[in-house]
């Protein structure tokens, strides 16, 4: 029962984050939180097409289509959230009723894209992982506990993150949801990077550093340092390019959008 | 004029097919592969060996009708692999060391380890 806990929790946590993050912002600045439903619909009916499919998918790209899928997404996931860290910045002086209609339901669209690939890329391996559980074991009951119990935790912990961030001012919540966006965006880009080495899209090379000794991806902290911040114990020197080039490409948007003031307030 | 032609361009895809057939075949001829086989949630060959500081091709076949993922840790690799289908990870260049891999679905019969040499 521990082993499927585990499952559950390392793959919930990462969507239960980035969940946790938009919901608390977009319910700051558009009071707003209804878009939630269509995206966990969405999320959930895109994690079942994929598990259903993900053997041919596997087969596609002379064996790398698991990996081009997974990385697509990733990388997806990665522009649409820099593009909300965007939206984000520009919300700081001005409220969101200032915003034009277009804009608003621009950024609607984007939460929910963005959410529901989130939860298809984290639920489809729980998918596939209870499929064949249910077909190796006769009683069901430990998958039951095992999953609610992971699944339980994962959600707590979204929603003290929530709860932290929605008492916060106005200014501080946009500040620090950025900067926990930027970090789980440039996290996601480098894991977008590490599958296209697996399938030799792109070249493997020696690890840059290790620090296994330090902080296990094994471990508790690792695993929570991986869903926040992408953390990695033996990055290979692409997946770091790919981290900081996400970042980088984060702050570049938000300067010149809100230089030029496109994607800014219509009023 | 116009048969005479075809000719020339006929031999000249031959040519540039046989160019590039050569150019594949040294690429991935550097690759070496190695194999293992799942199966009753088990690995096969449970240890394997590989030359240090090379990329190997390692060709995962689930031989059990359940799906199970393949994930290392000290080898940053997760790859789920369905039943009964085959599933394909570069590993490496490696420094020298012991690499252990499990299978995430079932990690307490699933172990394994590489030993980069």
């Amino acid at each position: 029962m521990l082993v499927t806990v585990i499952i559950f929790l390392r793959e919930v946590l990462e969507a239960a984050l980035i969940l946790s993050v938009l919901l608390a912002v977009s319910f700051q600045l558009t009071n707003d939180r209804k878009w939630i439903l269509p995206a966990l619909a969405f999320g959930f009916i895109g994690a079942s097409i994929t598990a259903c499919f993900l053997g041919d998918i596997s087969n596609l790209l002379e064996g790398t289509g698991q990996e081009v899928m997974n990385s697509t997404l990733l990388i997806i996931m990665s522009l649409l959230i820099n593009t909300i860290c965007v939206w984000l910045w520009q919300c700081r002086n001005n409220s969101h009723a200032d915003t034009s209609i277009l804009l608003a339901k621009i950024i609607k669209t984007i939460l929910i894209v963005n959410v529901s690939i989130a939860i298809m890329h984290e639920g489809s391996e729980l998918s596939i992982y209870s499929y064949s559980f249910m077909q190796i074991h006769e009683s069901n009951l430990s998958l039951i506990l095992g999953g609610g119990l992971g699944l339980g935790i994962g959600a707590s912990l979204g929603a003290i993150v929530y709860y932290l961030l929605i008492n916060l001012q106005r200014h501080t919540l946009l500040i620090t949801a950025i900067a926990i966006l930027i970090l789980i965006s440039a996290g996601m880009a480098s894991q977008a990077a590490l599958y296209l080495i697996q399938s030799g899209w792109l070249p493997s090379q020696l690890p840059l550093w290790d620090t296994t000794q330090i902080i296990s991806e094994r471990s508790i902290i690792g695993q929570l340092l991986y869903a926040l911040i992408g953390y990695e114990a033996t990055p290979s020197p692409l997946q770091i390019l790919f981290y900081f080039s996400s970042i980088v490409i984060c702050f570049v948007s938000i300067y010149t959008l809100t230089k030029f003031k496109l994607l800014s307030s219509v009023s | 004029m116009i048969m005479k032609i075809y000719f020339l361009i006929k031999r000249r895809m031959v040519l540039l097919a046989l160019l590039f057939g050569f150019s594949f075949s040294v690429v991935f001829a550097e690759t070496p592969v190695y194999e293992i086989r799942i199966k009753d949630h088990l690995f096969m060959p449970s240890k394997l060996e590989i030359p240090a500081n090379k990329k190997v091709k390692l060709e995962i076949i689930n031989e059990d009708s359940t799906p199970e993922e393949f994930e290392s840790y000290g080898l940053n690799r997760e790859k789920v692999i369905m039943g009964n289908r085959k599933g394909i990870v570069f590993i490496g260049p490696l420094k020298a060391g012991v690499y252990p891999f499990f299978g995430e679905f079932n990690p307490l019969t699933a172990q394994g380890s590489i030993e980069v040499k």
